[in-house]
């Protein structure tokens, strides 16, 4: 792959990064305060310098699945805390996590990825804080399960096209993501009173019934 | 330790009949749990003679499950079902491949893996919540499928006992060991769960949750073995995503 061809694909990275992390820092701005950070706007004002606005992934395959992914986003302090609190910032960590490390990527893009990892597992040990303190015990799991069936259902759509697309560019296959997200999230919902068995059940269910 | 009378074999005969919604959903669902059974009790022979410090037990547990073929296989008289014999020989061919293998190679824990642990989660997996629905769908079926379950568990304990102790104080040849098997096994046994998904769902059940119910369960066998949590969560999660994609786009895993 040239090195033009290969910035090309970084850009679009960072560019579906920075427009899942702006939507979340949105919503962290509008419902959960705790988590509308100022280390989060940094990576946010980092994002926008090293990827574009998602107009410009106009013309790729990636551009409809994200897209559909973030039209399933909700506007709710309960949205906030689970699904870009808990589920997506540890996704976010573990994508930077698998890149700052990584040769392919560029050396401003690798250094901002093990900050911008650090960042996403702070925010997601604050939502955890969070929902452990607003949410009733009895109420959690069934909440987690209704905030995030959606966005799940539709995330591995978005996955196949990032195999397809930048998963050879930088060695990312969206299993292994979901593996990583999987079992860090584990402890996590577990800590915070959900049952491991309905947990792992409702998120075979939901990337089995995938649209 | 759970004791079993072998010889409290239920009646199917006395079993009365009922409407089913589904024929060639059952056809290949006790088609399959009649030849896994089947290749089971193959396994457990095989590993009888790799370990014959261990061949009474294993013998026996040879016999449990080639009874449980037989019973399957009268349940499916009883009530007309013919077994389709060509899904299942599809799905379990490359399994008899990878136990083939580990038999040249007399890897006995490799077996212990692939059949104490990934073939009986599936299982268990689907056992336990048919239990449910057993006496809808073939009346008075219900103890056959507790007592088989049972007896399902009862080879799962020994196994995850024997492995504990084999690898006590060496639980990295485990992790490396359980991580190569998975390849094969994982995708081998849960690509069967998911191209029987649809067909748990046609005779009333979650093909979803007894997928779920499978990784948990091995997630969960492999940590009490000594490989550590987030590890074994992630290798098992990781395999089985390619074959939730395949299922999703209805393709066949094998």
């Amino acid at each position: 792959m040239s090195m033009d061809e290969q910035a090309r694909r970084e850009r679009q990275l960072w560019t579906m990064m920075r427009a899942v992390e702006a939507k979340a820092t949105t919503l962290y701005r509008h419902h959960a305060s705790e988590l509308a950070t100022e280390d989060k706007q940094v990576v946010l004002a980092a994002l926008e310098k090293l990827g574009a606005p998602l107009q410009e992934l106009e013309g790729t395959p990636l551009l409809a699945p994200l897209s559909n992914l973030l039209g399933a986003f909700g506007d709710t302090k309960s949205f906030a805390l689970f699904v870009n609190g808990l589920v997506l910032e540890q996704l976010g960590a573990t994508i930077y996590g698998r890149i700052a490390n990584n040769v392919a990527i560029s050396p401003e893009g690798r250094a901002f990825a093990q900050h911008a990892e650090k960042v996403s597992i702070t925010t997601r040990d604050a939502a955890a804080q969070c929902i452990s303190r607003s949410v009733a015990a009895a109420d959690i799991f069934d909440t987690f399960a209704r905030e995030t069936n959606e966005v799940l259902t539709r995330l591995d759509g978005l996955g196949e096209v990032i195999d397809a697309s930048l998963g050879e560019a930088f060695d990312i296959r969206f299993a292994d993501l979901l593996g990583d997200l999987t079992s860090e999230l584990l402890p996590i919902c577990i800590d915070l009173g959900m049952v491991r068995r309905k947990l792992i059940m409702h998120l075979t269910s939901a990337f089995m019934s995938a649209a | 330790m759970v004791a079993f009378n072998t010889n409290a074999a239920p009646d199917i005969h006395a079993m009365p009949t009922a409407a089913r919604a589904s024929k060639d959903a059952e056809s290949i669902l006790l088609g399959i749990a009649y030849y896994g059974e089947k290749v089971a009790a193959k396994i457990y022979a095989t590993m009888a003679k790799l370990k014959p410090e261990y061949a009474d037990l294993l013998k026996k547990f040879a016999q449990m499950e080639g009874r449980h073929a037989v019973w399957f296989l009268e349940l499916a008289k009883k009530h007309d079902i013919k077994l389709d014999r060509e899904f299942a020989e599809r799905e379990l061919g490359y399994l008899l491949e990878q136990v083939a293998r580990y038999e040249s190679a007399k890897s006995f824990e490799s077996l212990a893996l692939v059949q104490g642990f990934i073939v009986e989660c599936m299982a268990v997996a689907t056992y336990e919540p048919f239990l449910e629905i057993a006496d809808d769908l073939y009346p008075g079926s219900r103890k056959l499928f507790q007592t088989v379950l049972d007896e399902e568990r009862y080879h799962v304990d020994w196994v995850t006992r024997y492995l504990r102790l084999r690898f006590f104080d060496a639980e990295d040849e485990l992790t490396a060991l359980a991580e190569e098997v998975n390849v094969q096994g994982v995708d081998c046994v849960g690509g069967s769960m998911m191209n029987i998904a649809d067909h748990l769902n046609e005779i009333g059940l979650s093909g979803a949750d007894c997928a779920g119910v499978m990784m948990d369960e091995y997630t969960s066998l492999l940590e009490n073995v000594g490989i550590e949590p987030k590890r074994a969560a992630k290798n098992v999660v990781s395999l089985f995503m390619p074959l939730i994609r395949k299922y999703r786009h209805g393709e066949s895993t094998k």
